[in-house]
């Protein structure tokens, strides 16, 4: 046997030799939420799988704290809940889940499945009903939760004696609570269901049986079987006739009731000749409880806090950037890479990670010297934007959006209530869902990726929620689509006046990486993701476009620096790139109704993929996550950073303004008079792309179309206005266009040198304006 | 650091702001008049003189980069004899931004580098030294004169570093020279002539009388042969033999065949000749490579290849923007299935075609002979028969068997050569060719020969190989697919009116600089097993004649010999730092996008690279380690993410305080490792 495994280990790619596998080794909590894949195409888009050490007899089971050997543990059992359909997906024995996805083992293409052997399941159809045992799809589209009238997914409970989800069918409450019982060395599934009182009967649907020829029922017990198989189920309690439906799938009946009613099912699978050992397994289930006392708290289970000490950055520049030492080392070999982050009123600091955690960091003070970091929630799915609202956490992940109940104020949230989870989704690995923020009204709001194959072109199945901001109301009720288009966009931003504002990211259809300034049903540039037949053939213009080799090849969020003590920052918004780990100052101007501007690089290189950013004014900084997931120049897997002003000059471009013949740039700070009355200290290149279905675009001259490259532009004269801080560069030939690069290399008024770029667009100069059409950049005059 | 240069910087800081020079006046740097910058054309004029100080030039011509490379023992150039030469390299480096920026100059014997005519750098005293100097915005003048040792090869590089990059050689972008350069003109015709008389194959019916003796030409062009007859009736269809042989430029405009008969005759000799050649049969037909291959299958290929950046479809004697060849009258000029074996082996009967070998398989030629004959829409007039016997009286004694055999086995050029006589007449003749062979050459063409043969013709018997690879990327139309000095390719003009963008294929810009030549030598033989990019659809063809001097001149362009590459010495301890800074955790994730032997590459999302083990073999170190430090300064259109955003600092502090430099040689040393 051993020299298998060394022959195995040979053969392994350099990769598994190469690094140990964070995934693998991490705890993720008693549950884990995500897009499953079973046998034979049985698929539950949004699921949440438990897990059970359920060991019998024989079992060599690995300890505990080993979690990382959970898939080859033949003591774990796993269920899989459908947070869409309101189903178990299915039921199997001898380990947990495969870490197939691009969260764990970075695969494009494929979820996560059962590591061991599947012991029953169910079709993929509604789990519940009411009036009569009509268990099919309901929905129009199979994509996104069931009509509220059918049910409902409300929510998740972590109690001391397991998980219970929270649902409705039809006007019922329903808990219901998975465990599994073992008895003669045959594992049962256990549900605990109790229902609030109603006048309808109402269908639970409780497994399937592939081809099943044979069923054999007594009401309360209930057998299907195959050629091969075999599905025993019994029911204790409930209303009086409570009992399983006739026919070939195991469905339970529950008449109505006036009273709330408690149920227990239990439900053997396995080969046909072993049923017999169910039946006699099932037998011993027990009787059902009431589950309402143990939702209403739960013990602490991430006891074990991480301290870790940051690092004061230099005070030598305007902008001082503090690290936030991340624990990267910590009990639960959690994953950290940080995809949320907002504030409690007190300061304390909520981060929430790719990986399904949300940590909460305390200690956040001038020195740094000691951060406490908490688990505070785990088992998210891909939980990518984090929001505080009156103290309590909302986290967008892939499926829902989850509020975050802490009951009995231990520090870990006990209910993961649903708060929204109408975002249709697919099984695509690469439709991320992004970021969370609130505007003054209180309305929620994020973003969605559409469905890029594997290698980067193209679409898998698209439906009419990929690539689009959303808007959910401020009681979770309600989910809109604010605008479409949008390719994967990790990051947003919404403004102190409810501006809304996205990044994008190059690839098909996105030329290369904007800004786009969100104006309420526009289109930003993937015409498949518009669910019409007639696709639109111009797009909205950004407010500035983003050379993906110099500036941004990957983008985050955006963030408004809304205090007023942050120095030439203050007002500003800033702009993140993920795959080149740095921050932009956004300058911005409105011409006749039309955002533009450009960027200029504000710090140095980050070393995350900087993507989350939240202006904290009572601590007066900006404080940003970061992490590595997909490309990027990062070399951290996380990163939690402070910016800080320290009172110093900055030197920065603060604005930009366009008008014919003349190009104003305003800096922080004044400059010296001889070298910005200088024109040959700037130079001033321009070119544009091409939004087509490829790839990407070309930078293409403005001169001719056909040829790639940069074109000159002329600065005929540069003047500073008299208060040093505003160069105004005559060119003769401004125009529209989609990409400009304006170097300058100047000293301020006090000699230090002032270099740098500001990167912007020209949507509007004059009369004359800029068009992006399918496959050329179009200027025309407007009237 | 050379100190005594803050004076220069001074002065030319002073001059900077101010407008160019008047003729007589010391050069300021800065603007050109527009007269001047219009008469700019990429590259520097490199001039060669008998003495330093001559006013004449021996010869000059125009190179990308500020480079030279001269082996032991070899011409400079085809024109000048081998051994110790000065050469002046001139121009203009055009700057977008004033500011500062280092010059390091390396090479052998004695170099100045003169910049806005100041003397900034000189070698051997300034070896390993480098000097910072102000450039203004626009053109500064710079200028390298070099007198090359006695023994030994000869070689210049200029190198130069901005804030942000390290040294690197000075890129051809922002190099520029006047293309009305008298000397650069007068040489230009000469070197033009050279190669039509090499390429027109007039060696084969003339011989060229040297300062002593008949000189016997070398140079690849003249030793190469027009395609071989073998089996032209199976090959060749009658009709289109006789209107070809009767005049080539009418079925090609550009053809280098001359039409070879005149007069009342000429119609029924070509039928003839045509009568003749069909008649030529080897073996059985030439069989079916595949059954009923489908033009479609074809026509998808032939996108994928990039067939019609190339070539057309349409009329030859319309005129085509992109200079391509029609492939109108292919379907009237091949036999059944024998086109399908021609695209298989271009080089068969003609080794040195520009057509590249795709290293197609059987069914994919079928497919592409299926594709163009629904494509090729020429027709061509049914002629009468001729008489075989008398053609093949006619192939010789018309001059056609002076170019081409008609057996395998036979060589071609036994014949009693002319020699050149009177420069007016027969096939030089402005007009009436009488009954000597028309080129259909155009005046400046015709000008350029002349002006060749006036020299004593002992270049054709010299090659260097930086020049042969110059033309040859000319000829072989390199850039139809591959970006060069930041022009775009023909592929991007043809798929840009379909909207389309060409895939991503890699610059020719540094290829002198970045691979070793026995490297790019087996590339451009055909000869690697395994492509270096395999997720490209598009398939880099073969051109095996041309394989071994073309790669090592790309070398010399650049100023490499083809074994130079100074690499460090093999240490076993960086190899283990650098196997670390390969993974996720801890290192640069290179495994995300390279494979390293046969493991693939995790999740290479757009951006799939080279194979780490060929990586090894490829490249130069030097070109590595810039290629680290600032990949997007070496390829604008790469992907390869940036780990040094200042030039020079990862941000992997952990290993050597984050210097990028020695943590990039630590994964050199790693890769070297690598079980090939």
């Amino acid at each position: 046997m051993k020299r298998l495994i060394a022959a195995v280990l040979l053969a392994l790619p350099v990769a598994a030799s190469l690094s140990a596998a964070p995934y693998d080794e991490m705890d993720y909590g008693p549950f884990l939420s995500h897009t499953f894949q079973l046998p034979n195409g049985n698929t539950t888009l949004r699921g949440i799988a438990v897990a059970f050490d359920a060991p019998i007899d024989g079992d060599v089971v690995t300890p505990p704290a080993g979690k990382g050997k959970l898939p080859n543990n033949p003591a774990k059992c796993g269920v899989i809940f459908d947070t869409e359909l309101l189903r178990y997906s299915g039921f199997w024995s001898g380990g947990f889940i495969t870490w197939n996805g691009v969260v764990f083992n970075g695969s494009h293409g494929g979820n996560p499945g059962p590591a061991g052997k599947l012991l029953f399941a169910t079709n993929m159809t509604t789990g519940v009903a009411t009036g009569q045992a009509k268990l099919v799809d309901p929905r129009d589209y199979p994509h996104g939760p069931m009509a509220r009238q059918i049910g409902r997914y409300k929510g998740l409970h972590r109690t001391d004696k397991g998980v219970i989800f929270s649902y409705t069918i039809g006007d019922t409450q329903v808990l219901d609570m998975p465990s599994v019982a073992v008895h003669n060395k045959q594992r049962v599934l256990v549900r605990t269901i109790n229902l609030s009182p109603s006048k309808e009967p109402r269908f639970l649907l409780v497994a399937d049986l592939p081809k099943a020829n044979t069923e054999a029922d007594a009401g309360s017990m209930m057998m299907l079987q195959n050629d091969q198989d075999a599905i025993v189920a019994k029911v204790i309690g409930g209303s009086a006739g409570t009992a399983f439906a006739k026919g070939m799938r195991i469905v339970l009946e529950v008449p109505a009731n006036a009273e709330p009613v408690q149920i227990r099912v239990g439900v053997w699978g396995g080969a046909k000749k072993d049923s017999e050992l169910g039946a006699i397994a099932i037998e011993k289930i027990g009787k059902p409880d009431d589950l309402t006392p143990l939702t209403k708290e739960a013990k602490a289970r991430f006891t074990e806090t991480v301290t870790t000490q940051g690092k004061l950055g230099d005070d030598k520049g305007a902008y001082a950037v503090d690290s936030l030492t991340p624990p990267f080392k910590n009990s639960y070999k959690s994953w950290l890479r940080f995809g949320g982050i907002d504030f409690f009123a007190d300061g304390r600091a909520a981060i929430s990670t790719w990986s399904g955690d949300v940590w909460v960091v305390s200690g956040i003070d001038d020195k740094l010297e000691k951060l406490t970091w908490k688990r505070y929630a785990a088992g998210l799915f891909h939980a990518l934007g984090l929001k505080i609202v009156d103290d309590q956490v909302y986290v967008l992940g892939r499926d829902q959006i989850t509020r975050l109940h802490d009951l009995n104020g231990d520090g870990e949230a006990d209910f993961y209530e649903c708060f929204n989870n109408e975002a249709m989704i697919t099984t695509n690995f690469h439709e991320f869902t992004f970021d969370l923020h609130t505007d003054p009204e209180g309305n929620f709001y994020f973003i969605k990726g559409g469905p890029v194959r594997p290698g980067g072109r193209g679409w898998d199945k698209v439906t009419p929620h990929h690539g689009c901001v959303f808007k959910v109301s401020k009681d979770g009720s309600k989910l809109e689509v604010v605008a479409r288009g949008f390719r994967a966009p990790n990051g947003m931003g919404v403004g102190p006046n409810g501006e809304i504002t996205t990044g994008d990211n190059e690839g098909t259809w996105t030329p290369t990486c904007p800004i786009n300034w969100i104006k309420p049903g526009g289109f930003y540039g993937v015409p498949d993701f518009v669910p019409s037949k007639e696709k639109p053939k111009i797009r909205e213009n950004p407010l500035c476009w983003l050379p993906h080799n110099e500036v941004d090849n990957s983008n985050g969020s955006q963030v408004w620096i809304t205090g007023k003590n942050f120095g030439p920052l203050s007002g500003q918004l800033l702009h993140a790139s993920y795959g080149k780990c740095r921050l932009y100052n956004v300058l911005k101007e409105e011409v006749t109704g039309q955002m533009q501007g450009g960027v200029t690089p504000i710090l140095p290189t980050f070393d995350s993929g900087i993507s989350r950013l939240r202006f904290n004014d009572k601590a007066n900084a900006l404080f940003i996550t970061g992490l590595r997931g997909w490309q990027t120049t990062a070399q951290k897997d996380a990163g939690f950073y402070r910016v800080r002003y320290t009172g110093k000059k900055a030197n920065l471009p603060v604005d930009l303004k366009v008008t014919p013949g003349q190009l104003a740039i305003t800096f922080s700070d004044p400059l010296d008079r001889k070298s910005a009355g200088d024109a040959d200290n700037f130079n001033i290149e321009q070119w544009n792309y091409r939004w087509t279905e490829n790839y990407g675009s070309p930078q293409i001259k403005v001169s001719d179309p056909k040829k790639q490259g940069h074109d000159p532009v002329e600065v005929e004269g540069a003047t500073l206005s008299p208060d040093g801080k505003t160069v105004t560069l005559s060119i003769a030939k401004l125009r529209p266009v989609m990409q400009m690069k304006i170097q300058y290399n100047l000293k301020a008024a006090d000699g230090a040198a002032v270099k740098s770029a500001i990167w912007n667009t020209i949507n509007v100069v004059g009369n004359q304006r800029g068009e992006v059409h399918v496959g050329e950049y179009r200027v025309v005059q407007s009237k | 650091m050379v100190r005594p240069f803050a004076s220069v910087l001074v002065a030319l800081a002073l001059c900077s702001a101010a407008p160019s020079s008047q003729p007589g006046e010391p050069f300021k740097p800065g603007k050109l008049p527009p007269a001047e910058v219009a008469a700019l054309a990429p590259g520097l004029t490199l001039r060669f003189y008998a003495k330093p100080d001559n006013k004449t030039p021996l010869d000059a011509r125009r190179v990308r980069l500020a480079a030279l490379h001269v082996p032991a023992d070899s011409p400079p150039t085809p024109f000048i004899a081998p051994g110790p030469f000065h050469a002046k390299l001139t121009g203009y480096l055009k700057n977008p931004l004033k500011g500062d920026y280092s010059f390091k100059l390396v090479g052998t014997g004695a170099i100045t580098l003169k910049v806005n005519d100041k003397t900034i750098l000189t070698l051997p005293a300034d070896t390993d030294k480098s000097v910072e100097i102000e450039l203004t915005k626009n053109y500064n003048k710079i200028e390298i004169a070099c007198m090359s040792s006695a023994k030994g090869d000869a070689t210049v590089r200029l190198y130069w570093a901005g804030e942000k990059f390290d040294f690197e050689p000075v890129p051809p972008d922002v190099l520029y020279s006047r293309h009305d350069d008298a000397d650069l003109v007068e040489k230009s015709a000469v070197r033009e002539g050279r190669n039509l008389f090499a390429n027109l194959h007039c060696a084969k019916c003339h011989t060229f009388q040297g300062p002593e003796k008949s000189i016997v030409p070398t140079i690849p062009e003249c030793t190469s042969h027009a395609p071989h007859l073998d089996n032209a009736g199976r090959r060749f269809q009658y009709d289109w033999l006789v209107a070809w042989i009767l005049n080539p430029r009418a079925l090609r405009p550009e053809a280098t065949m001359p039409s070879v008969l005149s007069g009342p005759e000429a119609e029924k000799q070509a039928a003839d000749i045509a009568a003749f050649l069909v008649s030529l049969k080897s073996g059985d037909a030439l069989p079916a490579t595949v059954p009923n291959p489908k033009a479609a299958d074809g026509r998808a290929l032939a996108k994928r290849l990039g067939c019609n950046t190339c070539h057309r479809p349409d009329d030859p004697q319309k005129k085509d923007e992109l200079g391509r060849l029609s492939h109108f009258f292919t379907a009237a000029k091949y036999a059944p299935d024998a086109l399908g074996h021609y695209l298989k082996l271009p080089h068969r009967r003609h080794a040195w075609t520009r057509m590249p070998d795709f290293k197609l398989s059987d069914a994919e030629a079928a497919q592409l002979e299926a594709h163009l004959r629904d494509q090729s829409k020429g027709v061509l007039p049914a002629r009468p028969k001729g008489d075989a016997a008398r053609g093949e009286i006619l192939f010789e004694k018309t001059g056609c068997a002076r170019c081409h055999t008609t057996r395998p086995d036979k060589q071609t050029a036994l014949y009693q050569l002319e020699r050149l006589r009177a420069l007016n007449k027969g096939c030089l003749a402005p007009k009436d060719h009488g009954k000597g062979p028309d080129f259909g050459l155009h005046a400046d063409q015709r000008n350029a020969l002349l002006a060749f043969l006036k020299t004593d013709g002992i270049s054709l018997t010299r090659e260097t190989p930086a020049e042969f690879s110059l033309r040859q990327v000319n000829t072989l139309q390199c850039n139809s697919c591959h970006r060069r000095d930041g022009e775009s390719t023909r592929w991007h003009a043809v798929l840009e009116d379909e909207g389309k963008e060409p895939e991503k294929l890699p610059s020719l810009t540094w290829i002198g600089e970045k691979l070793q030549p026995g490297w790019t030598k087996k590339m451009l033989a055909g000869e690697h097993d395994q492509r270096a990019r395999p997720w490209i659809k598009a398939r880099m063809p073969a051109f095996p004649a041309r394989a071994d001097m073309l790669a090592v001149g790309m070398s010399h362009e650049h100023g490499f010999g083809a074994l130079e590459d100074e690499r460090p010495k093999h240490d076993a301890k960086l190899a283990a730092i650098g196997e670390k800074l390969i993974p996720q955790q801890g290192g640069f994730n290179c495994i995300n996008c390279h494979a390293i032997g046969k493991t693939p590459p995790i999740a290479p999302f757009e951006a799939p690279g080279i194979n780490l083990v060929d990586a090894a073999l490829r490249l130069r170190y030097h070109y590595y380690q810039r290629w680290m430090l600032t990949p997007d300064r070496v390829d604008v259109s790469m992907r390869m993410p940036v780990f040094a955003t200042d030039g020079k600092m990862t941000q992997i502090r952990e290993v050597f305080d984050g210097d990028a430099r020695r943590q990039f040689d630590a994964l050199w040393h790693y890769i070297q490792t690598l079980p090939k």
